[in-house]
């Protein structure tokens, strides 16, 4: 939890201190005429002050034997990895491949190189989503999905 | 008999067919996503509220409501059947449901979860309806200052009892204030936070982080530990509990319907805490506490008692003061600002339809929410044999879709891909992600009021003390933050 702490700590620390630069730039105001800055200045010096709550014990207490779980737990990380990629892929190219082919590619590279299923379920569960997800949502909840070049 | 006349105007509106119809929707996707793990109601109801925006405020208001106190009704059947919680708010419910299950007794285990939910959901909407009028009376005085006070005593609460560290959830917290003030300040009309982006300028979303939060970081989390899912295949029989069940839980299902309905107004309370407190609060009176966690009936009875009532609880500030206490209500809360209503003190007033039509069909969901759980069971069963590779794709594209379609913006997708990154990291460092969704929630309110006091008290922070009862809110806040550093953490005390 040390590293974790540390690390936290840290990135609270910078987030509250940029908020609280910004917000004196954004003008403070007075206290009997607050300015658009006021409170986010507040709560950015509070989150300073709480991430460097966290921050420094850690410090001090750090240098545990962190090496180990993090080598171990490198292989686990590889899924979350491309998930994480199969998403920033959906975004991307959403607008030009359209709802329907976005969302069976999507699905079909989850089925097969995430969870490395069969290829017969693969496909069927890619095509069966990509269709339902269309009618349920466009056709049905009749929600703006973006449609590709050909209409789907 | 005022609440028969006012029950009276609830009932017309739900028993239009259509109220009716779109109640019934509600607590059937409840039903589903609670049986779901990884895909709670929060992320179900931001998913479903587009879809809501032709629907006049009422009939969205009753779909969603449905969704929420459904799922309770649906996650304990994946507590005791996989030993995995359909939602947060069953996790205790595994402790005893699955063993039940193991020993054979899988369907009084799963009859008395739904015989509990009814009862404790039914006085749980009695409390909500007893409580309202009175509670919503007495908030027509407060004025800025009493809402800082008030607000500021809901962060700390929901940081206070969070099952982590304190800190990191008043961390969280500020975050989420940070979050909700990026975009253009009402007051002075100066964008704040937004650089070059013009997608900022009206705030960043609240439904793509909490589908980030609550629905991508699940997925993330799911995929580093690979858990054994193991449904329990033996036949099911004899759903009715017997009589020695029944004399056995009719404390546990009393106690936790109290415990859960009052925990419930607390912001920050809701079910989780709820089940929890109640497991822990049947233990302590049980004359048999080492039998808990063998599969005993109690210990399903109570937790699932508490976390339905707490529901009907959580209801109570939304309505009667315009703030929500939890994630799901402050959903709700957006639902009401999308469709033009402010609840409030006022609500009850102003639209006595939209008020009462919300608690009567609380009665009438229980009823179709018993239906749905009893006879219907087979149905949710055979839903948790479809395997997880199936559903966490379809639980991501869920979120796609909820997070796209409330204003058709690749933007929204990515912050949601960008929060479920964030959530997922930071649950793993501890840091709870309900405390940030609230105070981002409430945050311009929050704000607001804060501007508005200083203005009242002339440039004083003396006014949130000055006037009594923001100044007992301001002693319980102080208190709270005090006690916490002695205090014994929730976990613990179950164990």
């Amino acid at each position: 939890m040390n590293q974790h702490d540390k690390w936290s700590g840290a990135i609270g620390m910078v987030v509250g201190l940029a908020f609280c630069i910004a917000s004196v730039s954004l003008g403070l105001g007075e206290v009997h005429q607050p300015g658009p800055g006021f409170l986010p200045f507040l709560v950015g010096a509070a989150l300073l002050f709480l991430s460097a709550i966290i921050f420094f014990p850690a410090l001090r207490k750090g240098k545990m034997t962190n090496e180990e779980t993090i080598a171990r737990g490198m292989g686990k990380y590889q899924k979350g990895g491309l998930i994480l990629l199969a998403l920033v892929f959906y975004n991307l190219a959403l607008s030009f491949l359209g709802f329907s082919l976005t969302t069976f590619l999507f699905v079909a590279f989850l089925m097969k190189i995430v969870e490395t299923q069969r290829w017969t379920r693969t496909i069927v569960t890619a095509l069966c989503s990509a269709v339902g997800f269309y009618f349920v949502f466009r056709s049905w909840l009749m929600l703006d999905l973006p449609t590709g070049p050909w209409g789907f | 008999m005022e609440v028969l006349q006012h029950l009276i105007i609830g009932f017309r509106v739900i028993l239009d067919p259509m109220n009716l119809l779109l109640c019934f929707l509600g607590c059937l996707g409840g039903t589903l996503v609670g049986v779901l793990p990884g895909f709670g109601p929060v992320a179900a109801m931001a998913l479903l509220l587009p879809s809501t925006f032709h629907l006049s405020p009422v009939s969205a208001i009753i779909m969603l409501s449905g969704i929420y106190y459904g799922a309770m009704y649906g996650g304990s059947t994946t507590s005791i059947l996989v030993n995995i919680p359909g939602e947060t708010a069953s996790v205790v419910t595994c402790l005893d449901g699955y063993q039940m299950a193991r020993k054979g007794r899988a369907g009084p285990a799963l009859g008395m979860a739904a015989f509990a939910s009814f009862i404790a959901g039914t006085i749980g909407v009695i409390g909500l309806m007893l409580l309202a009028p009175p509670l919503a009376r007495f908030a027509l005085q407060f004025g800025p200052p009493e809402y800082f006070s008030l607000m500021f005593l809901g962060l700390t609460m929901v940081s206070y009892l969070t099952q982590g560290s304190m800190i990191k959830a008043f961390i969280m917290a500020a975050l989420g204030l940070l979050l909700s003030f990026i975009g253009t300040d009402v007051i002075s009309g100066v964008s704040r936070f937004t650089y070059d982006f013009i997608e900022l300028r009206e705030g960043v979303g609240i439904i793509p982080i909490l589908m980030g939060v609550f629905g991508v970081a699940e997925i993330f989390s799911n995929a580093e530990e690979e858990m054994g899912r193991k449904v329990f295949t033996a036949e099911i029989k004899g759903l009715l509990p017997t009589r020695k069940d029944w004399i056995q839980s009719k404390w546990a299902l009393l106690r936790g319907s109290l415990i859960g309905f009052f925990l419930g107004i607390l912001p920050g309370g809701g079910a989780v805490i709820a089940s929890f407190v109640s497991y822990a609060v049947e233990k302590r009176f049980s004359k048999h506490p080492q039998d808990f966690g063998t599969g005993i009936i109690e210990g399903v009875a109570g937790p699932e008692s508490a976390n339905n009532s707490a529901t009907a609880g959580a209801f109570i500030p939304l309505l009667t003061l315009g703030i929500p206490g939890n994630a799901v209500t402050a959903l709700l809360l957006g639902a009401f600002l999308i469709h033009g209503t402010q609840p409030g003190p006022l609500m009850m007033e102003r639209a006595p339809d939209l008020f009462w039509g919300i608690i009567a069909s609380m009665y009438v969901g229980n009823i179709i929410l018993l239906v749905l759980n009893l006879p219907l069971i087979g149905i949710w069963v055979r839903i948790l044999r479809v395997p997880y590779s199936i559903l966490s794709s379809l639980i991501l594209m869920f979120c796609i879709v909820g997070a796209y379609s409330l204003n058709n913006s690749l933007w929204d997708i990515a912050i949601m891909i960008f929060f479920g990154v964030l959530g997922h990291v930071m649950k793993k460092a501890g840091f709870e992600g309900a405390p940030m969704i609230l105070s981002l929630v409430i945050g311009q309110m929050f704000e607001n009021a804060f501007r508005q006091s200083l203005l009242l008290g002339d440039g004083s922070f003396l006014i949130f003390i000055k006037r009594p009862i923001s100044a007992v809110l301001v002693i319980i806040s102080v208190f709270l933050i005090f006690t916490a550093t002695f205090r014994k953490r929730l976990p613990q005390t179950i164990q």
